[in-house]
């Protein structure tokens, strides 16, 4: 079962997902931003996709850090969690690099925070609403993160039961969404591209809208 | 995709096999909806292009593609070819069969012990099988044979930053720049190496050499952001006696600055307005008083 | 300068046929090649040698774009006293030298190698030079200054004669160059019977190959290491950007 008090929007979780499928063979990683509001019931309202060229430098992930934190305080967010998938999927478990920037999130934040990494087979087939193939980390002392769920499903936050996950996923890959997926190495590479996914966005938002029936068609 | 005939769809594999990218949908896309049905028309140039979307249907998990449609052909046409056994060695590890890739990757090198790309298999083996301090260990053993094979010094490079030993990736990145020094990206992200080591001596070689890769190209976003955070960090430390160095220091930040702020103003807006206001928060974050 | 008119026989006979030969000769070339290649074995330690040799001459060339520290420490690596690479590699006893005059397969494959690419050229050559000689082939296009004179005229001595003229020696040479794309068209690419890259195989091949005597060839590079200093080449490189 999975905890109460932890949701993701449909928004934020499956920019983690696109993301980890534009580079299915590198390390990727990013920020989780949560709502500031309601500290009982946490929603992780949005993701920024940061990394998949060597993730284990510091100087951007500064930059990209301090940007998101600019655009946090802005909206009335905080920077609640980091998100990471590893290269292996045969290897989802934590790394140094996962706990290093995490901790350093949760510190910022008034000691509050989470650590997620993606968990999926690389030969089995995806059914999302059996296994969301997330694993939430927590940590009470600032060094150790213990997994706080023991099976993978419940964390999404469904819009009252109406929408199935991978009818969602599957509108995606026909969108070609990773294609429209930009991270912040992205965006350094080219400062038009925004970190902020609005076309991303927008797109989720009238599928789950109008019951997958429309969407913009931006290809 | 634009539909595309198959000239240029032979083309455009050409350009992604020169040009070493990993573009494997791209590739499989071209062969499902073109190439599969023009073989007859690829004369000679038929059996490299089958090698190429074999492994690109293996890095997607085609196997009919990558078996039954391009390695038996291969096979039948080059029956006691090295080169397609390398290729069935790919077709096990790509179904994690590692032992038998590795017996296939040993008998081709009992036969010519100086095959690159088959050493270079068995140490994507141990990565697969995520032993890195083993890969690493034999990727300098490899190394020692053959001290001029830059694409195994980038891979050592990656892999040291896996295992966060930043001192031995920054000496393979110097590999790198001895073997093109003109590259700004190998300038980059050795001064990015430097920086995250973080003593004053590594942040002042990190200085140049994020400069320097400005200078050879003034585009590079990382670079004048690194040059901003180096001289920043800098900045911040240096005593005050040493006042001329503090003024340099400052001087190149707003110079890092405003050539940041002009790239990321001359988006458009407002979509973007975020980035600039962005860019602007991480600038007053960082002043230095 | 009076407009010199070419017979149009020329075109038929001179003209046409050296291109169908020199393209001709080419694609059979191409298959001879294949059909008569044998395998290059070459050991681990050969290539172990020329891989140091070009890192060294990186090094070389290069150092002055790494830190002092950086360059110091190869440099060490390499011409160490007792450890260094190259120091050892002078040491080396020359007793395993592949002397090319005694080593039958390198002589086959240099005979080999003649045969296919120098030897038709030459008699081909020789033969349209006696075949065609004294007389214009072709003009070029476009006007030409005298020096390209010596180049395209072989055989023909005229002083005045405008240098976009000609002659067959000439054309011949100039298909065989030009033809090259023709070959990637028909023959796919990596063929043989592109001579030009025949002949930068030769040259990275001077690059890549053993000479007779290594022992020779790693105290040259010993000692030309050795009188490299570093001069940092970054040294203003902030001062130059930050103007």
């Amino acid at each position: 079962m999975a905890e109460p008090d932890l949701t993701f929007t449909i928004q934020a979780y499956f920019k983690m997902v696109l993301h980890a499928a534009k580079y299915p063979h590198s390390l990727i990683n990013g920020v989780l931003i949560a709502d500031k509001g309601n500290t009982k019931q946490r929603k992780i309202v949005d993701c920024v996709p940061l990394f998949h060229i060597h993730p284990q430098l510091s100087p951007m992930l500064e930059v990209a850090l301090t940007q998101i934190e600019g655009y946090c305080k802005r909206h009335n967010y905080t920077m609640y969690g980091y998100y990471q998938a590893n290269e292996l999927a045969s290897n989802p478990t934590l790394n140094p690099l996962a706990t290093k920037i995490a901790s350093k999130i949760r510190e910022n934040n008034e000691n509050e925070g989470i650590l997620v990494m993606l968990n999926y087979s690389a030969i089995e087939p995806i059914d999302f609403d059996k296994n969301e193939m997330i694993d939430v980390y927590t940590c009470s002392n600032g060094q150790d993160w213990k997994k706080k769920n023991e099976n993978r499903s419940g964390w999404i936050e469904k819009e009252k039961d109406k929408v199935k996950l991978s009818t969602i996923f599957n509108s995606l890959i026909d969108l070609n969404a990773t294609k429209w997926l930009i991270d912040f190495d992205n965006h350094l590479d080219n400062c038009e591209l925004n970190w902020k996914n609005t076309i991303i966005n927008d797109n989720l938002k009238a599928l789950v809208k109008h019951n997958f029936t429309k969407y913009l068609d931006t290809r | 995709m634009k539909t595309m005939n198959w000239e240029e769809s032979v083309e455009t594999l050409k350009k992604i096999r020169e040009d070493g990218y990993r573009k494997s949908h791209e590739v499989i896309a071209i062969w499902i909806d073109c190439l599969s049905h023009f073989t007859h028309k690829l004369g000679d140039d038929a059996w490299v292009i089958y090698e190429q979307v074999a492994i690109a249907a293996l890095d997607c998990g085609r196997d009919d593609i990558a078996e039954v449609q391009c390695i038996r052909k291969l096979r039948h046409r080059f029956s006691s070819s090295q080169r397609v056994r390398r290729l069935e060695g790919m077709y096990y590890e790509s179904k994690r069969k590692f032992e038998e890739a590795r017996e296939i990757y040993d008998k081709i090198l009992k036969a010519d012990e100086t095959d690159l790309m088959t050493r270079k298999r068995k140490i994507a083996i141990l990565k697969a099988q995520h032993q890195s301090s083993e890969a690493i260990k034999e990727l300098n053993k490899h190394l020692l044979h053959f001290q001029s094979d830059y694409d195994s010094w980038m891979e050592l490079c990656d892999l040291y930053l896996s295992e966060q030993d930043y001192a031995k990736a920054a000496f393979c990145m110097e590999e790198l720049l001895l073997s093109n020094p003109h590259n700004h990206l190998y300038y980059q992200k050795y001064a990015e190496i430097k920086y995250t080591q973080g003593t004053a001596d590594n942040l002042h070689i990190a200085r140049s050499y994020f400069a320097q890769a400005i200078k050879i190209n003034p585009n590079n976003m990382r670079a004048l952001y690194g040059l901003y955070l180096t001289t920043n960090t800098l900045a911040t430390s240096t005593k005050p006696k040493e006042k001329k160095e503090h003024t340099k220091m400052l001087k190149t930040m707003s110079w890092a600055s405003d050539q940041i702020r002009k790239k990321v103003k001359s988006t458009p807006l407002p979509v973007n307005d975020n980035l600039i206001d962005a860019t602007d928060y991480l600038f007053e974050s960082l002043k230095i008083a | 300068m009076a407009e010199l008119l070419l017979d149009s026989q020329i075109r038929i006979w001179v003209f046409l046929p050296i291109v169908v030969i020199t393209f001709l000769v080419g694609v059979i070339r191409h298959y001879v090649t294949i059909l008569m290649s044998s395998e290059k074995s070459v050991d681990l330690r050969q290539i172990g040698d020329s891989q140091v040799f070009l890192r060294s001459r990186a090094l070389r060339e290069n150092g002055k774009y790494l830190p002092k520290v950086a360059f110091l420490m190869r440099k060490g690596f390499m011409n160490n006293q007792e450890k260094g690479v190259l120091t050892t590699g002078k040491k080396r006893e020359p007793t395993s030298a592949k002397n090319p005059m005694t080593d039958p397969s390198m002589m086959t494959d240099m005979l080999k190698g003649n045969m296919t690419n120098v030897l038709p050229m030459i008699l081909i050559g020789g033969w349209i030079n006696w075949a065609f000689s004294g007389f214009l082939t072709t003009k070029a296009p476009f006007p030409l200054t005298l020096r390209f004179k010596p180049m395209l005229q072989r055989g023909i001595e005229l002083g005045s004669l405008d240098a976009s003229w000609v002659s067959s020696a000439s054309w011949y040479f100039l298909n065989v160059f030009g033809l090259r794309s023709v070959y990637t068209l028909v023959l796919g690419q990596d063929n043989a019977a592109d001579q030009t890259r025949a002949m930068q195989d030769q040259m990275t091949g001077q690059a890549m190959g053993v000479p007779s005597d290594p022992s020779k060839a790693f105290k040259a590079e010993w000692e030309a290491l050795e009188v490299t200093e570093h001069e940092w080449a970054l040294e203003d490189v902030e001062s130059s950007l930050v103007k």
